[in-house]
């Protein structure tokens, strides 16, 4: 009977390993979709900016009208990074879609910010209260923006540790669990000071 | 029955049902002991077998059946309740739900997000977070968790396209009866015991699968093939013999949740109608699903066990059904419905839809004599301000303006019941809903976009928490957040400032309280450092008021507690205060703020006299010892009290108000607070019930 016991002992901590092993699973599927619910976020601001960039250049080009590349720059660089963004949402974490997003991004901000240094020069659109009230938004959004995009990287960083780490990466590999990639915007343009250039 | 004690019957329920539990694992012994008693003498009738098994009694096989059966049993059912830990949240990813962004922008989720937010509002829950089940088309809906303080709301997109606000309201209230009547535990402790019963059946099926696999891979290449093949039969037969054992645990297993959630099902769908005092929501809902082509079923396999938790019957069941049929409940609601269902097609959701229209024609007929109360009453909160070192001072420390004094003139106007308000404890009433309503409508429409987002969420309270613009604190506090705050949150809180300034004081806590799921959706190191930058706000003044205590209570707690199961008891002191000796220390506590200049001495002695808890022999604490600390870690302890208990205690609390004959805002703002941290959702507190009683 002895040998029973012994049996019944190890039964025991094979099942207990197994245990572990499901609740470790569960743990990088809990961490996966926090992230992905980070990056929803960031998904509501972006989308909302990128309804507000058509808004302030058309109320720009009443007063801009010769300065057609730029707004058009600006137009394009919007509808990029829309695309962009929407594959991201679509697929949060995957290096390739975030690293379009960022570049998008980046050339966004580049765009933006060349579009509202030459608007400086124009004082009737400068006090317009449109056009203010644009820009306030503009700004209010692209803070909330950067707030979402630090929670979404931490998760990130908690996701990806999990991963890596004994003894998360014995089930990450078998539940092909990959390495998610941050959002990144390297680009210093994105709280430039404007430079008003003559 | 009120709130408590529905409370305490759904403890009871749970020894019922662990006992039904331990009966069908006895059912299930049973079973598979004459199973394989069957198995083993008939492989072993002819004589050719070394062992020959007679039919007769084996006390060892039983034993091992015992041990074996119960070990799978028990490790199942305590693994699922370890990994469901408490959260809704599980069950709701585990079901495919994907969480609904606070500021989302998608017009039907908003909608539904707005429904939410008002019954929370209107039950003095903390807003849920809700989960949509994207991939279920058919009308259903959850909710999970242990407690209001953490439920978890799930609705399917099937749900979100059919029904109109209405009817979702309906849906939502339902849940939401669940909730307070104390039905989630109870809910999540059944799927954690069944979990293990039908372990057995899961354990046969893949024992099979796994069986079927290796036969097709081995038959091509057998040596052995006769021994080989009389091998796989025999574990063939065993493997089936586990799933029909198996199926005997669902069987039981739907029998108890038949037993335990049927008549549940019934109460909550009258709580519902009570809730919002329109029956036609939820019967509409209903009739909806009746003729919808999917009904409320689910496909997810792993919706079998926790279909008992759900709005309408989610998986089909053979005898036990989870839910009572359609036509029933309808009829309970509505006794003329006549079982026909018109065939149901999706709706289209308009943006008139975001505010509740019964609401609106209810509010404009009822408070149109008001208005002049709720000018008067902005101004005449008094909160009393309280040093976290030094007790809680009884007087204001804000100069009484002159519509104040207009107010306390009219003094019997403003009889507040305390005893009304501890009343409404787990059972809001429509004209809470219609409270909550015109709060949210209220708001400017900057400040209702910025709560749900969560930078603008932490901006809004960071302006919430500025003292008023006279106070020279307030120059420290800003100071604070340039220092402290990063320049997105303080760009943000420079947008928003002017408009908190302007809000009336009743709007400040519901508004705070919105912000809670936007909160929620900040990653850790940004709760960490909300949470700093709050307590430095906060102790700015080295005074705390109960504006302030609930903040940290309503906000700061609970997103830490979300955060991390452990954080909380790392910050909080461990309490060694014995239930009676935290009983008078918030009794203490509240005697002293409701008093003013009058005899706290004397409130405190009204409030033993309301409680059967507190010996008459006992005397209100010193001053000194009533500081919000001490508050904080004795209400600690009275949580973990039963329901009979918290009824006796709110009462005490209550009649301890009311003795001095004045009854303040702050008086019932604290009362709020209290029930609160004990568990107990209280509805807000109405203006409208004084003008009237």
């Amino acid at each position: 009977m002895s040998i029973g016991i012994g049996l019944l002992v190890f039964g025991g901590i094979v099942v207990l390993f197994l245990f572990y092993l499901v609740s470790l699973y569960n743990n990088l599927v809990e961490l996966r979709n926090r992230f992905k619910n980070a990056f929803a976020q960031i998904d509501v601001q972006l989308k909302r900016r990128y309804d507000l960039i058509p808004n302030i250049v058309e109320t720009a080009k009443a007063f801009m009208s010769h300065e057609r590349e730029t707004l058009e720059a600006v137009i394009n660089a919007r509808n990029t990074a829309m695309s962009a963004g929407q594959k991201a949402a679509a697929n949060p974490g995957d290096p390739n879609a975030m690293q379009n997003l960022s570049t998008a991004e980046v050339a966004l901000a580049g765009s933006m910010t060349k579009f509202l240094g030459l608007a400086e020069a124009y004082p009737e659109l400068r006090s317009n209260q449109n056009m203010l009230a644009v820009q306030e938004e503009l700004t209010s959004t692209e803070n909330k923006v950067s707030f979402a995009r630090q929670a979404f990287n931490d998760a990130v960083a908690t996701y990806n540790t999990a991963c890596e780490s004994f003894p998360g990466n014995l089930v990450a590999g078998f539940g092909r669990f990959e390495q998610a990639s941050f959002f990144e915007i390297t680009a210093p343009q994105e709280r430039e000071v404007v430079k008003v250039q003559f | 029955m009120d709130f408590f004690d529905h409370q305490d019957r759904a403890r009871r329920n749970t020894v019922l049902l662990t006992v039904y539990f331990m009966l069908a694992i006895i059912m299930i012994i049973a079973c598979v002991y004459f199973a394989i008693l069957g198995i083993l003498v008939f492989s072993t009738k002819d004589a050719d077998a070394p062992i020959y098994f007679n039919s007769g009694w084996h006390p060892e096989l039983l034993g091992s059946v015992v041990v074996v059966v119960g070990i799978i049993i028990a490790s199942g059912s305590l693994f699922k309740i370890w990994m469901l830990g408490g959260h809704g949240e599980t069950v709701a990813i585990a079901l495919g739900g994907v969480k609904v962004p606070a500021n989302t922008t998608a017009l039907e989720e908003r909608i539904l997000l707005n429904v939410v937010e008002e019954m929370a509002l209107a039950s003095g829950t903390p807003v849920p977070p809700v989960y949509i089940l994207e991939d279920e088309s058919g009308i259903n809906a959850f909710a999970a968790g242990t407690s209001p303080q953490n439920a978890v709301i799930g609705v399917t997109r099937g749900a979100i396209t059919t029904l109109g606000r209405d009817e979702l309201q309906g849906v939502i209230a339902h849940e939401f009866s669940h909730i307070l009547n104390g039905d989630m535990k109870l809910n999540l402790r059944l799927m954690g015991l069944l979990h293990g019963i039908l372990l057995l059946a899961l354990i046969g099926y893949l024992f099979i699968r796994y069986l079927s696999f290796a036969s097709m891979r081995g038959s091509s290449s057998n040596n052995d093939s006769k021994g080989a093949a009389g091998m796989v039969a025999a574990l063939f037969l065993f493997g089936s013999a586990l799933i029909v054992i198996g199926y005997v645990g669902v069987f039981f297993a739907n029998m108890i949740k038949s037993a335990v959630s049927r008549q549940r099902e019934y109460l909550a769908d009258a709580s519902a109608v009570q809730f919002t005092r329109n029956p036609n929501g939820i019967s509409d809902a209903l009739k909806r699903i009746g003729g919808w082509k999917q009904h409320a079923r689910l496909t997810n396999p792993r919706a079998s066990e926790s279909s008992h938790m759900f709005f309408g019957e989610g998986v089909a069941s053979f005898l036990f059904a989870t839910h009572p049929p359609l036509p029933l409940r309808i009829k309970r609601i509505e006794p003329k419905f006549k079982g026909v269902f018109p065939k149901t097609e999706p709706v289209t959701h308009t943006v008139s839809e975001l505010i509740d229209p019964n609401s609106l024609a209810m509010a404009r007929a009822s408070f149109a004599g008001s208005t002049t109360v709720s000018e008067a009453t902005a101004s005449e909160i008094t909160t009393p301000s309280a040093a976290a070192a030094a007790p809680i001072a009884a007087t204001s420390g804000r100069a009484i303006t002159g519509a104040h004094r207009a107010a306390l003139a009219g003094a019997d106007r403003h009889e507040r019941q305390p005893e009304m308000a501890v009343s409404n404890i787990g059972e809001p009433r429509p004209e809470h809903l219609v409270h909550a309503h015109n709060l949210v409508e209220e708001l400017a429409p900057l400040l209702a976009e910025d709560i749900r987002d969560p930078l603008g969420a932490v901006a809004i309270i960071y302006a919430l928490l500025l003292a008023p613009t006279s106070d020279p604190v307030r120059a420290k506090q800003l100071e604070t957040i340039e220092i402290q705050a990063d320049p997105r949150v303080t760009q943000e809180f420079n947008r928003v400032l002017d408009q908190v300034g302007r809000l009336a004081d009743e709007q400040r806590l519901p508004l705070a309280c919105l912000a809670l799921p936007a909160l929620h959706q900040m990653s850790p190191n940004q709760i960490l450092v909300f949470r700093k930058t709050v307590r430095a706000l906060i102790e700015a003044d080295r005074k705390w008021t109960i504006f302030e205590f609930a903040i940290q209570r309503f906000i700061t707690k609970r997103l830490v507690n979300r955060l991390d199961d452990n954080a909380q008891s790392k910050d909080e002191p461990k309490s060694v205060l014995s239930l009676p000796t935290a009983f008078q220390v918030v009794l203490s506590a509240l005697a002293y703020v409701g008093s003013e200049a009058d005899d706290p001495a004397n409130s405190f002695a009204v409030g033993v006299k309301n409680s059967r808890l507190l010996s008459k022999s006992v005397m209100i604490l010193p001053h000194q010892q009533c500081t919000l600390k001490a508050l904080d870690a004795a209400l600690n302890v009275l949580e973990k009290s039963n329901g009979a208990k918290k009824r006796d205690m709110l009462a005490a609390f209550s009649a301890c108000i009311a003795a001095d004959g004045k009854v303040e805002l702050s008086e019932l703002e604290l009362l709020r607070v209290i029930a609160d941290a004990l568990g107990c959702p209280m509805p807000p507190i109405l203006e409208e019930t004084l003008a009237s009683s």
